[in-house]
């Protein structure tokens, strides 16, 4: 990120690739956990489906309180009533009704626009907005990424998931120059997760990610958290990353990725 | 990057709430104490009454039956014939349909707790 100190207004993020399983939901956990530890005001936004983070953060979904879902679908929506007020980090919950995002819109005024606009009175309460994107390039991505400063890439060491930055890469110059959606948007680094050092796979994306990175304009964090059964079981238990198993190591490197992205803070 | 805002580390979550509740594009926002705090209404107290009581008669059956959140049965459904006195007070008063949809939120968030009180 820009290295302008407190930005009068908040600063989106929305975490990526359209391959799942890559640790995306993991990554906007820490990014969340890591900027509420230092006093920040941070808003999650759960644009997926599978509405994951959602249950991590023991949040309730639809239909008990309106969701992402809702505030795409209904313009009229008040933000006020989507954001659940929680302990360190607030949430806008997912909805598996977000799988027909894309159906439910073709038409729709506005569709790439919505997420944008539905924040603008967020942008004086927050300081960092988190948007944990599905493992798809669709409508919702393409609103997170309209609405977003930084991209965050994350990724494993599978060809099939490093050739998602590609796409992801397209999308993003598409949004940026082609259609002029968001001139500004940056692609602020890689993050390669689910690292072994002794696995052919990661030694390669060592080998391949900085060249790719570099063609993307952008740049691959030090960071590299391996797959640990500590993230799986702070998740599964719906506790903190950052609190259930805090001297684990794939935790600390977690830790040094949030470090990263804030610029050593 | 440097310390957070010390302004945004304060804010209660009553605080986000009521800043969270304003319109994209518009400064209005349609808490109660906002509304008490601009009145009176500058197109009249006879007009806000009678969008008051259509509100409430509008909403009277749908809060009982809701399965919603009440707020947001209020900002998903303004009942027609609220809109329709809208407006007709918009047109007559020259206020623009904007401000009068917080002014009428407003309303219908105090109507709601009326019924609130008389246990409907």
């Amino acid at each position: 990120m820009g290295a302008d100190g407190v930005a009068q207004v908040a600063r989106t993020i929305a975490v990526i690739n359209n391959k799942g399983g890559v640790g995306k939901t993991t990554a906007s956990k820490a990014l969340c956990e890591g900027m509420a530890e230092r006093g920040l005001n941070v808003l999650l936004i759960d644009m997926d489906a599978q509405a994951n983070i959602t249950t991590w953060m023991k949040a309730e979904t639809a239909p008990a309180v309106p969701t992402v879902f809702n505030l795409l679908e209904k313009p009229k929506t008040f933000l006020s009533d989507c954001v659940q007020f929680m302990d360190g980090c607030d949430i806008i919950a997912g909805d598996i009704a977000m799988k027909d995002l894309d159906s439910v819109l073709s038409q729709g005024l506005g569709r790439e626009f919505r997420l944008k606009r539905a924040l603008e009175p967020a942008m004086d309460v927050y300081d960092y907005i988190v948007i944990d994107c599905p493992p798809s390039l669709g409508l919702s991505t393409l609103n997170a990424l309209v609405a977003a400063d930084d991209v965050v890439i994350v990724t494993e060491p599978s060809m099939f998931s490093i050739n998602g930055f590609g796409n992801v890469y397209d999308l993003v110059e598409s949004i940026k120059a082609d259609y002029a959606f968001n001139p500004d948007l940056n692609i602020d680094g890689i993050l390669l997760n689910k690292y072994s050092k002794d696995e052919v796979a990661s030694r390669a994306a060592d080998e391949q990610l900085p060249a790719i990175a570099e063609l993307g304009h952008t740049k691959l964090y030090a960071a590299r958290p391996m797959k640990h059964k500590a993230i799986e079981d702070a998740a599964n238990n719906k506790e903190p990353l950052f609190g259930f198993r805090p001297n684990d190591a794939a935790v600390a490197e977690f830790r040094k990725f949030v470090d990263e992205y804030l610029g050593g803070e | 990057m440097g310390a957070p805002s010390k302004n945004r580390m304060d804010l209660t979550a009553d605080a986000k709430r009521a800043m969270l509740s304003r319109r994209s594009g518009s400064p209005s926002v349609r808490s109660a104490e906002t509304a008490k705090s601009t009145g009176p209404y500058p197109f009249g107290d006879e007009c806000v009454k009678g969008m008051a009581a259509a509100i409430k008669a509008a909403y009277s059956k749908e809060y009982a039956a809701g399965d919603f959140p009440r707020q947001t049965q209020v900002s998903f459904k303004i009942d027609s014939k609220a809109v329709d006195r809208m407006k007709v007070a918009a047109v007559t008063h020259h206020i623009r349909m904007r401000d009068l949809w917080a002014i009428a939120t407003d309303i219908v968030i105090q109507a709601l707790d009326e019924l609130d009180r008389e246990g409907i």
